[in-house]
């Protein structure tokens, strides 16, 4: 169970993984949580100077955009008192891409798809965080839902909204049928795309998972140790709960994601055995399993 | 839905009224195909078929079918079926002379999605270890499932719309313009809510039967 829920929440710490690519080529990339978390602050920092701007133009809509995107962006890190722990910089920039877009005067990123792949990025930013601060907790299969329904419901939202206040303002509403028809299709379409994406994502996260879970196995090919990193020597796998870690590790400490520090799995409570069929449910969550927990 | 007293119908009445109205739809579907309207054929066809599935649920699936779940199921496509074929010897459809009838209908229909909705979200939370869900979560998920659900719903009406337009027939179901798009999908919400507040304990049956089947997966 906590295997699957940690998924989510790993999502946040750590940063091992460039979606879409096998993770040895793009290891020297994207080294480790410390390389995502200068991306990301840089992000908020540029999402921060684009509100502010925009506030100054008296752009209500977009300084209201980036206002919750920022307090999105930073509640991780204000909630774990680390700089560090922060949403994986490709979640951030997928959800930021209008405002850059509107920003660098990129016509192409200020369409309807580019927004509603924003909301669908701000969605799974939203699982994430209510599996962080309140009792909801969801499985990777769950959020990919979550997303996909949030992203036609704020479309529909979004109409309903701006519908109404024409009628209420005796302003006409400048959309025609059509207009807002297409706009659905849109938002359907950036969902559920974004939806198959985000799941392919986790996935290649619970494949990861399970290649690295095996003690046995040789290091990885590109061995990702970071002498910078203040982790404990024992794993702290990404599946460790913060509020809840092993004692060995510092409250401050950034987990990570794989179990190369510590290729044995003996003295850790912490890494889970090796026979546990857990993590291969994530990989292939149509594969029987025998426990049948969090099959969604 | 509502158990008021004064309106309530005991099973037995509550069956004879399905019955009813599956009569009422082949009685409309030969209306249909007398009229030579496809629209009427196709939308009282589609219709039967949702009759069917209370029925196909219980005995394929072992998801029991309460007769007011049936009925609740046969009435939403029983009224849209109606709506579109009008009174008999008429040549107006009820969408297009009673100015509530799409309301009603939409309301009825997004109750039934926003039922399979809960249903389906109330049994994985009891399935799954890693799905817990506090009730205003899941008022809130029903809500925003229907809306999803109703755009889906309109983007596929306006695909049916152009498809007609391009191939020269009428469509089989219509978009009547902005306002009204705007306000299926208040109603579609007024349904949502509905269930999100009362639903609950009509739907624990249905909800412990597909829990079961997931269990059993």
């Amino acid at each position: 169970m906590a295997h699957e829920q940690c998924r989510l929440r790993t999502f946040l710490y750590a940063r091992p993984l460039q979606p879409f690519v096998s993770r040895s080529t793009l290891d020297t990339l994207i080294a480790d949580g410390r390389t995502n978390a200068i991306a990301s602050w840089l992000l908020v920092i540029a999402i921060a100077g684009i509100g502010l701007s925009e506030l100054l133009l008296g752009e209500v809509l977009w300084t209201t955009f980036a206002a919750t995107l920022l307090v999105l962006a930073l509640l991780p890190s204000i909630a774990f008192r680390s700089p560090l722990v922060m949403l994986p910089w490709e979640v951030l920039l997928l959800a930021a891409l209008p405002m850059l877009g509107m920003a660098l005067d990129a016509t192409g990123l200020t369409g309807h798809f580019a927004s509603y792949l924003s909301v669908a990025a701000i969605a799974l930013v939203l699982a994430v965080e209510l599996q962080m601060f309140t009792t909801v907790r969801m499985t990777p299969g769950f959020a990919v839902i979550f997303v996909i329904v949030s992203t036609l419901s704020a479309a529909a939202l979004w109409a309903l909204l701006r519908w109404s206040i024409g009628g209420l303002l005796d302003t006409p509403f400048t959309g025609t049928h059509d207009e807002i028809m297409w706009e659905f299709v849109y938002s359907a379409v950036a969902g559920l795309g974004s939806g198959i994406v985000f799941e392919v994502y986790f996935r290649r996260l619970g494949r990861l998972d399970q290649s690295y879970s095996i003690p046995s196995a040789a290091t990885p090919p590109n061995s990702r140790s970071d002498p910078g990193t203040p982790s404990s020597p024992s794993s702290v796998s990404g599946r460790d709960d913060p509020k809840t870690a092993s004692p060995t590790s510092e409250a401050e400490s950034e987990p990570t994601h794989t179990d190369e520090s510590d290729p044995k799995p003996g003295p850790d409570s912490t890494s889970p055995p090796p026979s546990e069929p857990a993590p291969r449910v994530e990989s292939d969550p149509e594969a029987e399993d025998e426990d049948h927990r969090d099959h969604v | 839905m509502f158990e008021l007293d004064s309106l309530r119908l005991s099973s037995r009445r509550q069956r004879q009224l399905t019955h009813l109205m599956e009569l009422g739809l082949i009685g409309m579907l030969f209306i249909g195909l007398e009229r030579a309207n496809g629209g009427i054929v196709i939308n009282t066809g589609v219709a039967l078929v949702v009759t069917r599935l209370p029925s196909i649920l219980e005995r394929d699936y072992g998801i029991p079918m309460d007769p007011r779940l049936t009925l609740w199921i046969t009435s939403a496509v029983f009224l849209h079926a109606l709506g579109t074929v009008g009174l008999p010897g008429t040549t107006t459809t009820f969408y297009s002379q009673v100015w509530w009838w799409d309301h009603v209908t939409h309301a009825l229909s997004s109750s039934l999605v926003a039922g399979v909705g809960y249903a389906t979200v109330r049994a994985l939370d009891e399935h799954s270890a890693g799905i817990h869900f506090p009730p205003r979560f899941v008022a809130i998920f029903i809500l925003l499932f229907v809306l999803a659900f109703g755009v889906l719903w309109e983007v596929l009406e306006f695909a049916i719309a152009l498809t007609a337009d391009a191939l020269g027939m009428n469509a089989v179901l219509t978009q009547y313009g902005l306002d009204d798009t705007m306000l299926d999908l208040i109603f579609n919400s007024i349904g949502a809510i509905i269930v999100a507040l009362w639903g609950g304990a009509y739907l624990s049956d249905v909800t412990g039967a597909i829990r079961d089947r997931l269990d059993s997966r």
